[in-house]
């Protein structure tokens, strides 16, 4: 057989091996996976409102790597309170005014309460968004974190 | 491994993340470079010490991927796709790794017998892994950019 035929099998085999231990190791460190997605945004993940459609672009591309994919939380911010994670978003509309949400959004938050004092703070804050996207921007993303909001029906009520 | 997360905070392992990917990504491209200018030159000599020098660098790229790997495997508690602009870094991380590590072990099984048809292959490959390098290296860039 050809060496650059036997090179190509060894090479694969190699790198499928260590891709496919990543996939073990990662998948044993993380008995769990990922956190499920507690509601769809749409039927078939497609927005039909251009204003939440927007809004959701916006929030994959600035939010989603910290509240993660449609502000189910879930990323690591060690020593964080309540829970060394990034707050999930899929309920803000319950604590938040839309004015609060904006302003939220807009100043951010560079101070994160911290679990434990004597620890190192958490890596992870809130930065400020004003001046870096505007206004009918924020206007988007707030329309489509307030679409997050579970419907009585999905929470059970 | 596990005892690195509960001696060293996310804090520390961004940093080395961030030190550590520069080396493989520099070196893929120089790796690239190097083989496609030791494909025009006309002296073989030349052409032989360009194409040593990208294998060379291609060997390096390699090795210099472990530590960022790991660092970033630390950083995501070994979530290996994560959301928004990660999941962006991390569909173009996996694929650029795993041809990065494939492409290190064919050119030393092969080393200097490669067929004219097999390092063609080979340089489509290098610069496709140079391509997605470059791109996983872009979405890392807007993930600090963006914290």
């Amino acid at each position: 057989m050809n060496v650059e035929i036997k090179a190509l099998i060894a090479s694969v085999l190699v790198s499928g091996t260590v891709l496919g231990g990543l996939m073990t190791a990662a998948s044993v460190a993380r008995p769990n996976g990922p956190v499920p997605v507690i509601k769809p945004v749409a039927e078939n993940n497609v927005i039909r409102d251009p204003r939440l459609a927007a809004g959701a672009e916006l929030y994959f591309f600035n939010c989603a790597h910290c509240h993660g994919d449609e502000g189910k939380g879930g990323v690591p911010n060690p020593n964080g309170a309540p829970a060394e994670l990034v707050p999930d978003l899929v309920r803000v509309a319950q604590g938040y005014t839309h004015e609060e949400l904006k302003d939220r959004i807009l100043k951010g938050q560079r101070e994160i309460p911290v679990l434990d004092p004597n620890r190192a703070p958490p890596p992870l804050s809130m930065p400020g968004w004003r001046g870096r996207i505007s206004d009918s921007e924020v206007e988007d993303l707030v329309a489509y974190l307030v679409s997050l909001n579970p419907s009585e029906e999905e929470s059970g009520f | 491994m596990f005892i690195a997360t509960i001696f060293f905070d996310a804090a520390f392992w961004e940093r080395v993340h961030g030190a550590s990917t520069h080396l493989p990504i520099a070196l893929t491209l120089t790796s690239a470079f190097l083989d496609g200018a030791g494909s025009i030159v006309r002296s073989s000599r030349i052409r032989e010490n360009l194409r040593f020098s990208g294998y060379f660098t291609l060997l390096l790229a390699s090795l210099g991927t472990v530590p960022a790997v790991i660092s970033g495997l630390i950083l995501t508690k070994w979530d290996l796709v994560g959301s928004g602009i990660t999941s962006l870094h991390h569909y173009f991380v996996w694929p650029a790794f795993g041809l990065l590590i494939a492409m290190a072990v064919w050119r030393s099984i092969v080393r200097h017998r490669t067929s004219r048809i097999g390092f063609s292959i080979y340089f489509i490959a290098i610069l496709t892994t140079a391509l997605l390098v470059s791109v996983a290296g872009f979405w890392g860039g807007e993930m600090v950019l963006k914290r």
